[in-house]
């Protein structure tokens, strides 16, 4: 029996071609993803080992915020290196700074587009503890030199003894280019400045330190000497001694939670398609088995069990899914490493190398294999309940129409889905709604095959309706087998669900969001630090913002920090703001005490996080800022202002008190004129800073709204996987169903049809069957999104239905249906009439 | 064609299909299989001719080539006048919706279609609209119109058939092919098939031209071609039952 499944596969590979894709695309992004993410983060994992490796020990604050993704410390004074130098043991200090630097072409530009990621680092004079190496002139001595990776220098077409300034310090401060350097291990991507603790005074505005770095005397072991500097501090100040290893290990902590965070993500995805490829994977068991019903019950009739015919259904089914998941996880190492090199180049070179993670390829392999069996289990035991006696009877894989009682329960859970849909909708309850989401899928899978024949009739009618023959046709074989139709289809429609959704959450959120600016944003010009270089901490020297603000004609401009603080035992975002001026360019809608002119110990709370917190006006709040603590009151509550201000509101005044360099990420502009003259003198103000641009108030809210575009796309990407091994499904569905028709496309070629209309008939087939899937699931992701709204507390009026987008994918799924056609359109196209008249 | 209310087979010396030196052989060198060898053949204008021959006597194959179904090795066919070797493949399939009618063994109908929309399935095709008077009077001669609207599952074999004559006849033929119409039915169902066969010829002036091993069937031919390894071995006009038998016989079948 074994070998019978064997030669079925080794004789008939083309049926499985289809198949296979499913399974290879599947498992290849599975895999991908796995190696990835493991090189990534094996890459960094090894060059921070590298870079750190002769760093015994670390001296740092022990105050720190909790950050999602890593502990932001306090700064520790430069001096404290003189003191821990005096610790026994300690052969070398090296203080350690880093924070936004990028330095400004001779053309007044700054290297690198939107992915740009800079940072300066003080010079650390020790060819074994810096990082980086001197590859051309020399290190930094005075406070007014510096050195530029080797990367940054040339495209920016540096020079050595060039004389540059160094955002986000005003141009007004030279310094001059003495060095090249080149990171040793590749930890650090992008742009490099670096200078003496001193020279970094004007840019990072500090001359404390993050950490201070230690070189143990020969033959001192780590752990003794962090004892012995613990020891020498004894609690006198907030400080710890860390050893590297620890240091290291901290690093790679990060790193990894990043990358599983991305790893996890990817591979829901992964899954989804993965999810839709057993689908296929079941139709095609499903119509192969149909199809040989008479072999597997002349099998029976010689004698073969029922267990045996299984059993050989199964084994074929372990043959591809093996030989495919294997070639899914080969496919998945080359497109990992593909994705590997975009990744590095994206994130500035950063040097990453292939890691295979070994476990993983052979888990996706294994997981392939189980999926494809599982799939194909119920049709071989179908298979196997054949009578013998049909062996020797005419069987034809005729029309199988859906059952009523099938209908009618379809219809019964799809109305109960639908009035806990509503009820939970009117009544605000989330999770009776999502409750009502599998019942919905449930409905939509038993429906399935008794709407295949309506749905196909309406969507072909356009077509039929011109007295296309081949059009009816289409429609007509379309229907035939509803359940075959639908269960195709039915594939189609999970991914076009999920793009839907998709459309509709980035559609509602983007209108949310301009809708909130519309009513909170009051400035008429908006000034903005290139978005992706925020993320990095850059930003604009208040006194750009002062510059704006002195301009004829401006009444306000008000410099606005993004930040961050502990409070009450968690991360939570503070926005900084020249408060004296903010009612001219926000409306924060105030519902009790003030703010405006907050003080440097208040501070302001939106509704929702005063409520949260218990707080009212005249309570005082602890915040952890990064540089120390406070007691702030609260001065003011407000109820709007979210996209601008955030949650919680304090002056400028208390971040400078508490920010070792206060850095506006963007001005609020109010002028009492709106002409190309203003416009010139705010960029003029902006000169010496190419990171920053102005903007209209209404380009601003664009702007904004656009934002999650390309998220969106991103998203539609991933998901397109699924929709592309839906489609392959299709391929598939149909190439078998031609296959079975052999004999009548004979008679309606020997009766007159060309080769011409028999491709047409089947490509039109193809795209009944694609656009059933992507109706139905156009409907279901708008249900979908209407739950995902209702979850997250969205008020139904604030829906918006991103029609263009929707039409958008209806247009798709036809065209991609119509496509799926071609190569099954193009071999019945081929069939030779008499052989196919003669086909038994 | 010219679409007239007059019989498509209205009195004229042309035949409505003729075969000259007709071949047709498979392999090559010791391998070679004539199929057709030679064959010199012509079918007159409202003639019920019926091709019999032992198996592999190439009878088939003869129908085939002559249908534009398959292509000759040598020799021509001619289908109302015109030569079907140099066609293409499109240019066949529209001879064969234009000019020639189909009924064959056994699967002849779209299983998706209903009888009406089977029988003007060729018309269909070509974007023709059906003439609805010859429609009702072809159907209402095989006594199908009160189940036009009845899919093939739903018909017995001999409505089945009957569904295949009324196509072949429905879009008035220059030529009907039968192969073996009758191979699958009974022989009172045979009867009537063969009888309305019969009446399309002498009533409605059709062409037709009949694969059979039958000698019943071939009785209701005005004309028997008898074909034996690739060649016409004889024929016979105005055949009986028992004459075809025993000629038959003779050619040691």
């Amino acid at each position: 029996m074994l070998a019978i499944a064997l030669l079925r596969v080794a004789q008939n590979p083309f049926r499985y071609i289809a198949t296979a894709l499913a399974i290879i695309l599947g498992i290849a992004f599975f895999t991908a993803t796995s190696v990835l993410t493991t090189s990534f983060e094996e890459s960094l994992n090894s060059s921070i080992e590298q870079s750190f490796e002769d760093v015994d020990a670390s001296v740092r604050s022990t105050n720190k915020i909790e950050t999602p993704v890593f502990d932001a410390r306090e700064r520790i004074p430069a001096s404290l290196a003189d003191d821990i130098a005096e610790v026994e043991g300690v052969a070398g200090v090296f203080p350690y700074l880093a924070g936004y630097a990028q330095a400004v072409t001779a053309e007044g530009k700054t290297v690198g587009g939107a992915d740009a990621n800079a940072q300066g680092l003080a010079w650390i004079d020790d060819p074994e503890t810096n990082p980086f190496a001197v590859v051309q002139g020399r290190g930094p001595v005075a406070a007014n030199e510096i050195v530029i990776d080797a990367d940054t220098f040339d495209s920016g077409s540096f020079a050595l003894g060039q004389s540059v300034w160094v955002l986000p310090a005003p141009a007004a401060v030279p310094y001059t280019v003495v060095g090249v350097i080149v990171d040793r291990e590749g930890s650090f991507p992008g742009q490099v400045v670096s200078f003496t603790l001193e020279g970094a005074l004007p840019v990072l505005g500090t001359s404390d330190v993050d950490q201070i770095f230690v070189d143990a005397v020969e033959g001192l072991d780590p752990e003794t000497l962090v004892a012995r500097i613990n020891q020498h501090f004894g609690g006198e100040f907030e400080i710890e001694a860390v050893t590297g290893q620890t240091l290291v290990g901290e690093f790679q902590d990060v790193i990894g939670s990043f990358a599983r965070i991305i790893e996890i993500a990817l591979q829901i995805f992964a899954g989804v398609a993965l999810f839709v490829g057993a689908f296929v994977i079941y139709n095609t068991f499903t119509i192969t088995v149909a199809q040989r019903m008479r072999e597997m019950a002349l099998l029976r009739a010689i004698g073969a069990s029922r267990r045996q015919v299984t059993a050989s259904v199964m084994a074929e089914s372990t043959a591809i899914g093996l030989v495919a998941s294997a070639l899914g996880a080969a496919a998945g190492i080359g497109i990992g490493w593909i994705l590997l090199r975009l990744l590095s180049g994206f994130l500035g070179d950063l040097s990453m190398s292939l890691y295979i993670p070994t476990g993983q390829l052979v888990g996706g392999v294994a997981l392939g294999t189980v999926i494809t069996v599982a799939a194909a289990y119920f049709p071989a035991r179908r298979g196997a309940r054949v009578d013998p006696v049909q062996a020797l009877r005419e069987t034809a894989t005729e029309t199988a129409p859906a059952g009523h009682g099938r209908t009618i329960a379809g219809l019964a859970v799809l109305a109960v889905g639908l009035v806990i849909a509503v009820w939970a909708a009117v009544g605000g309850n989330a999770n009776l709604f999502i409750g009502a989401i599998p019942l919905v899928v449930i409905a939509a899978v038993v429906l399935g095959p008794s709407v295949v024949r309506p749905l196909g009739r309406v969507l072909a009618a356009p077509l039929v309706r011109t007295g296309s023959i081949t059009a009816e046709l289409a429609r007509d074989n379309a229907s035939r087998n509803p359940k075959r139709t639908a269960s195709t289809s039915l594939t189609l429609m999970i991914g076009v669900a999920l793009i839907a959704t998709a459309a509709m959450f980035a559609a509602t959120l983007s209108s949310l969001i301009a809708g909130d600016l519309e009513e909170e944003l009051l400035a008429d010009h908006v000034v903005e630090i290139n978005s992706n270089l925020t993320f990095v901490g850059a930003g604009l020297d208040p006194a750009v913002t002062s510059d704006i603000a002195a301009i004829d004609g401006v009444d306000a401009a008000v410099g606005v920090r993004d930040s961050f603080a502990e409070i009450d035992g968690s991360f939570t975002p503070v926005t900084g703001a020249t408060t004296a001026d903010l009612a001219l360019v926000v409306d924060l809608e105030v519902v009790d005490g003030t703010v405006t002119g907050l003080g440097a110990d208040e501070v302001a709370v939106s509704v929702d996080d005063a409520e949260d917190e218990g707080l009212a006006v005249g309570d005082r709040v602890t915040v952890r800022f990064q540089q120390g603590t406070a007691s702030l009151t609260v001065a003011g509550i407000y109820d709007r202002g979210d996209q601008l201000m955030g949650t919680w509101l304090v002056d400028n005044a208390a971040l400078d008190a508490h920010l070792p360099r206060s850095l506006d990420t963007r001005i609020l502009i109010r002028a009492d004129r709106a002409d190309a003259a203003l416009l010139a003198e705010i960029e003029g103000a902006l000169a010496g800073n190419p990171t920053a641009s102005v903007s209209t108030r209404d380009d601003y809210i664009d702007d904004q709204a656009g934002q999650l575009d390309n998220l969106l796309t991103l998203l539609y990407v991933l998901l397109g996987m699924s929709v592309v091994v839906a489609l392959l499904g299709i391929v598939n569905t149909m190439s078998l169903s031609i296959y079975e028709r052999t004999r009548e496309l004979g008679l309606l070629r020997a009766v007159g049809m060309t080769s011409r209309q028999l491709r047409r008939t089947v490509r039109y087939e193809s795209a009944i069957i694609s656009l059933i899937g992507t109706m139905a699931g156009l409907g279901l992701g708008i249900f979908l999104g209407w739950a995902a709204f209702d979850a997250i507390g969205v008020a139904y009026s604030d829906f918006t239905v991103p029609w263009g987008s929707l039409i958008a994918i209806g247009i798709t799924g036809l065209v991609a249906g119509l496509l799926s056609g071609v190569l099954p359109a193009r071999r019945a196209g081929r069939l030779e009439v008499l052989e196919a008249i003669a086909e038994p | 064609m010219p679409e007239t209310a007059s019989p498509p087979g209205a009195a004229t010396d042309e035949p409505a299909a003729y075969a000259v030196g007709a071949s047709k052989h498979y392999g090559s060198g010791a391998a070679e299989v004539r199929a057709l060898d030679d064959v010199d053949v012509a079918f007159a204008v409202q003639e019920f001719t019926a091709i019999m021959g032992p198996s592999g006597s190439g009878k088939s194959t003869l129908m085939h080539c002559m249908a534009g179904l398959d292509t000759l090795t040598a020799g021509q066919v001619f289908i109302d006048g015109e030569e079907l070797s140099t066609m293409t493949d499109r240019q066949r399939t529209v001879l064969r919706r234009e000019k020639l009618g189909f009924i064959f063994q056994a699967f002849n109908l779209v299983p998706m279609l209903d009888a009406r929309a089977n029988i003007v399935l060729p018309q269909r095709l070509a974007g023709r609209d059906p003439d609805e008077e010859w429609l009702n009077e072809v159907v209402t001669t095989v006594g199908l119109a009160h189940r036009l609207d009845h899919r093939p599952s739903e018909l017995s074999g001999g409505q089945q058939q009957r569904v295949a004559v009324s196509r072949a006849l429905a879009s008035k033929p220059k030529l009907v092919f039968a192969d073996e119409p009758t191979g699958n039915l009974d022989s009172t169902t045979s009867n009537e098939i063969l009888s309305f066969m019969r009446k399309a010829v002498d009533d409605l002036g059709q062409t037709i031209v009949m694969v059979t091993h039958d000698p019943k069937a071939a009785s209701y031919a005005d004309r028997v071609v008898f074909l034996v390894d690739g060649r016409i071995a004889n024929e016979m006009r105005d055949p009986t039952s028992d004459g075809v038998l025993d000629h038959m016989k003779t050619l040691g079948n």
